[in-house]
């Protein structure tokens, strides 16, 4: 009997061995590499995951070490939609990075809670930058973080010339009249089908941006008095109107396509699309990943006389966190990143618009990255959107809305008067 | 006072220690990881929550009112039932059928070999397996489904895309992948109801239908009411192939609670208001359990 | 007699014909991701045809080659076996309790374990963050262990399979005086090995296939496990097809093998679970 007892002991004392032995492993492989001697500092730098902003931010990352040899970064990128867990899980505690790379929409709702470490030197700073990107960054009139790009999706377009000149239409388009008469001709249906869309706006990021871009250039705006939305101005109706004609009635872009299949760039390097309402910085997967190289990216003509106005919101930019314990040294990488000959390296490298006037005014830059020609001559119309709070549910909602309208499910006013209650309950709520 | 009784108690002693020894580490697990941060979320639903704020208002039941007046919450609510309306009973019925037809092939090895076809689509992450279908379902002559009709000249379908098949083709794809625990379980069922009965109601006439209907049926109630009760549990907080495959889209037509919970959570910084719908999901699927449950147990005693 | 026969006779043709159709069907989705790790990503958007045009093999060499693959691999392993070992005895102990011994409030805990299945997993992030933190085990590989060393599931399945047991194997083992634990150790865990291998198989499979969790606690790349080489490629907005079909491809691997070599006790393990 003792025996007995002594053996099923010896099992679990055997079996808790192993886990002992397991857990401390795993334990020690943990810890390894945590220590930095003889002075150094090291800071933790995260970003979201994508191969050219990675490229570029981990050749930012080693020109700044080179030039710090006291201080060393641990850059870690993550998946977009993790990231955004992670960041709010993190920020919290003092588990989070001493420097993130954030999407400037974001810096209102860090600001606001006091987690962000405000740009000492920060107002001197905001005129060297171009209104649209930096707007994102201030808060209260403090600067929360700098902006490296300018996050531009509006008046510009991928467009296919061989198409038009196949159709003997002249290229491109100077007028909004040229464009869509020229977007029905190229227009190929298959059935009920598009085969080529003509004008390809509905992408999850570009029917908002073209709706506000199309109130601006009418003299509207989409913010009522009390920093409300107003979508019910004529100018927001012709607006909604126009889009919603483009697709039900010219059915040169396809409603149904927001979803998350395929990029509109993708529709369009596979020769499904005439012409493309997107950002610049799908240029480099047509050239990159299609192989092709029959398109151009030209400006999108104003939807009336009015210069083509349009609304923007900051671009991926550095922030620094309220508990680093590392400020001086994280606010020198800032710096660093903020000096328009490392902020140009990285603008060529992720093939991002820049977001400093310097750099957009370098010849070098353009010389660099030729397509980048049209964007650039468009900078000056944009203006900061404004505070939207929340972007992802502004967005959603809208791309919610529209095919709802498009489809005649409901009709533009009252879509437009939904949009409107949803959006500024939200606001409501943000405050 | 005998020394058999001094014995029982100490027997009695004996187990209560080893209850309280065994036990107390498990549930201070289940304490720390589960009980903790579920308490935590309800106790969010009481609050405007987010998470970066330094302090989050008192509210009460606003969450919960307000819910119902959320017409994207009502449409999320709606979707989540057509799912497991439509998706559960005909997970049971094409698991059912298939675990009869696989469990009267005659050679083991055929047994096997089916057993483990089915088995597969377990093996790979949902995440992985939503992917791998979104680019079977594409809407252009790229995705499998396209080419086969394409070869067949039909028409191509926005199978993701449309409206009305988009809650279809992820109903489908959450077939593929799931149905083979179901099967295995109806298979071990069945495998359990003695030989006699069917040959004895074959003597009797019976044909297929009838012993169908008279011995498998009751006979596999108990099993059919597990694996309904665990389908429904799973199938309500189903979640990566609507994120991945449509994102709730198009028009909102796959948006399901878990996927709004997702959204207000993480997107739109909502996380009381997730929390409330959360606490919603989890009491309906409590109330169907416990359902589940009382049927079970009449059952149990007749 | 011979005309019935010969009629089920067609009907069992016809229904193992369906079968074998029916088990195809159920490859394609795997046919199809293995196809597409072998066509270019550019193929895999364009292309109408079912067959790679031009065989590549540069989605496996870029998994390969741009992730830490055998450090995932390692990690992935060494979690996975750590939380299937300890999760498979938990349950196991807890449902040989929860099964055959009476004692007060065992009902509502036994409740309350299972609830803890139906809240979607959303909501816990945050709070399950919190705590990691607090614990201090951010960034370590233990806290992709230490919470999911229990199992509700498990519970579940333990206890149906030792309930079936009878009493009379515990009374006689303590009428030989043996302890409780020795009584659980040797004589109800060999009775339903079965059981457990069914569960080591679902288990594992949960904890090789989770990564949104490692993504979350864990900050440093090498640290984080293989599911990861799914997601790792993908841009905000560009997804290489080819890169995540081979990392599926290679992720399903192991769990393969691990399904191969349990097939069998897996399968009598279901059968056993006390199912009538």
């Amino acid at each position: 009997m003792a025996g007995r007892k002594f053996k099923s002991l010896k099992t679990a004392l055997l079996l808790s061995l192993a886990l002992v032995f397991v857990f401390s492993i795993v334990a020690c492989s943990s810890k390894s590499g945590q220590s930095s001697g003889d002075g150094q500092v090291t800071l933790v730098m995260w970003s979201h995951k994508d191969p050219g902003i990675d490229e570029a931010d981990s050749q930012l990352v080693a020109d700044f070490q080179a030039a710090h040899p006291d201080i060393k970064i641990k850059f870690e990128s993550y998946p977009y939609d993790e990231y955004v867990q992670k960041l709010k899980a993190s920020f919290k505690t003092s588990g989070g990075p001493d420097i993130a790379e954030f999407f400037g929409t974001w810096v209102a709702q860090y600001a606001k809670n006091d987690l962000l470490e405000a740009v000492p030197n920060g107002k001197d700073l905001i005129d060297k930058y171009f209104e649209a990107p930096i707007g994102g960054y201030v808060y209260n009139g403090n600067v929360y973080g700098l902006p490296l790009e300018y996050n531009i999706e509006n008046n510009g377009m991928l467009a296919h010339p061989q198409m038009f000149k196949d159709k003997g239409l002249s290229y491109p388009p100077k007028t909004w009249d040229e464009l869509v008469s020229a977007a029905q001709k190229l227009t190929v249906m298959d059935g009920n089908n598009l085969k080529v869309r003509g004008f390809d706006f509905t992408s999850y990021d570009n029917v908002t941006y073209l709706f506000l871009a199309l109130i601006l250039q009418q003299g509207g705006n989409y913010w009522g008095g009390d920093g409300h939305f107003n979508f019910q101005s004529p100018e927001a109706e012709k607006a909604m109107n126009e889009l919603v004609k483009l697709t039900k009635e010219y059915k040169v872009a396809d409603y149904n396509q927001m979803g998350a299949e395929l990029d509109g760039s993708d529709y369009f390097y596979k020769g499904e699309s005439a012409m493309t309402y997107r950002g610049p910085w799908t240029i480099p997967t047509g050239k990159n990943v299609y192989n092709v190289d029959d398109f151009e990216y030209v400006a999108v003509p104003s939807f009336t006389s009015n210069p083509p106005s349009f609304a923007a919101e900051s671009g991926w930019g550095i922030v620094v966190n309220k508990q680093t314990k590392h400020k001086e040294a994280a606010m020198e990488f800032l710096k660093f990143a903020s000096q328009p000959d490392n902020v140009m390296k990285w603008n060529i490298t992720t093939f991002t618009v820049p977001s400093l006037k310097a750099v957009a005014e370098n010849p070098k830059y353009l010389k660099q990255l030729p397509m980048m020609k049209a964007p650039l001559s468009q900078l000056q119309y944009g203006k900061w959107i404004g505070p939207i709070g929340d972007r992802d549910f502004m967005w959603d909602t809208i791309n919610n809305e529209f095919p709802k309208m498009a489809s005649g499910e409901v009709s533009v006013k009252d879509g437009l008067k939904n949009l409107e209650e949803t959006l500024n309950k939200m606001l409501d709520e943000q405050k | 006072m005998g020394p058999w009784r001094g014995d029982r108690l100490s027997q009695h002693t004996k187990e209560l220690r080893f209850v309280i020894y065994s036990l107390t580490p498990i549930l201070l697990l289940f304490l720390v990881f589960l009980i903790i941060p579920i308490f935590w979320g309800i106790q969010l639903s009481f609050f405007q929550y987010d998470p970066l704020a330094s302090s989050s208002p008192l509210i009460w039941f606003d969450n919960y009112v307000r819910m119902w007046k959320d017409p994207i919450f009502v449409k999320s609510f709606l979707n989540t039932f057509k799912y497991v309306f439509i998706a559960v009973p005909a997970n049971i019925v094409i698991t059912l059928a298939f675990a009869g037809m696989i469990s009267r092939v005659r050679s083991a090895r055929w047994r096997n070999f089916f057993r483990t076809c089915f088995f597969l689509p377990a093996i790979a992450p949902l995440s992985a397996s939503a992917l791998i279908w979104s680019t079977m379902l594409r809407s252009g002559g790229d995705g499998l489904f396209n080419m086969l009709l394409d070869k067949m000249g039909q028409a191509k379908v926005g199978w993701l895309t449309d409206g009305n098949t988009a809650m279809i083709s992820i109903i489908l794809m959450t077939l593929w992948a799931d149905i083979a625990y179901n099967i295995i379980i109806f298979m071990a069922g069945l495998d359990a109801i003695p030989k006699l009965f069917y040959e004895a109601a074959e003597i009797d006439g019976a044909n297929a239908f009838q012993r169908f209907r008279h011995i498998t049926l009751p006979l596999l109630q108990r099993t059919t009411l597990f694996v309904f009760t665990m389908t429904v549990i799973s199938y309500f907080q189903m979640f990566p192939q609507f994120q991945i495959m449509t994102r709730g889209g198009p028009k909102n037509e796959t948006l399901v609670m878990a996927l709004n919970i997702y959204n207000n959570a993480f997107s739109y910084s909502r996380m009381g208001y997730a929390s409330a719908m959360a606490t919603v999901l989890l009491i309906i699927i409590l109330v169907i359990s416990l359902i589940q449950i009382r049927v079970g147990r009449t059952q149990w005693e007749y | 007699m011979n005309i019935r026969t010969r009629s089920s006779q067609i009907w069992y043709f016809l229904m193992f014909g369906f079968l074998l159709l029916s088990s195809f069907i159920m490859l394609v989705p795997y046919l199809w991701m293995v196809l597409s790790s072998l066509k270019g990503n550019l193929e895999i958007i364009r292309s109408t045809d079912l067959l790679p045009h031009k065989v590549t093999f540069e989605g496996y060499k870029t998994v390969f080659q741009d992730a830490p693959f055998m450090h995932w691999l390692w990690n992935s392993i060494v979690t996975s076996t750590a939380i299937t070992i300890v999760t498979v005895f938990t349950s196991a102990l807890a449902g040989y309790i929860f099964a055959k011994f009476r004692f007060r409030g065992k009902q509502v805990l036994f409740i309350v374990i299972l609830a803890t299945m139906m809240i979607p997993t959303q909501i816990l992030m945050i709070p399950s963050y919190l705590i990691i933190f607090k614990l201090g085990l951010i960034n370590n590989l233990l806290a992709l262990i230490i919470p999911s060393l229990i199992s509700a599931f498990g519970i579940f399945l333990a206890r149906q399979a030792i309930d079936e047991l009878p009493y009379d194997l515990m009374e006689s083992a303590r009428m030989d005086g043996a302890g409780e634990f020795y009584t659980f150790l040797r004589i109800i865990l060999p009775l339903v090995r079965p059981m457990l291998s069914a569960l080591a198989i679902f288990t594992f499979m949960a904890a090789w296939n989770n990564y949104v969790w490692p993504l979350i606690v864990l900050n440093d790349t090498e640290k984080m496990t293989l599911p990861l080489a799914l997601v790792f490629f993908n841009g905000a907005h560009v997804r290489n097809f080819n890169i995540i079909m081979s990392a599926s491809v290679l992720v399903m691997i192991p769990v393969l093998v691990v399904f191969l070599i349990f097939q069998k006790q897996f399968i009598k393990g279901l059968s056993m679970t006390g199912f009538k």
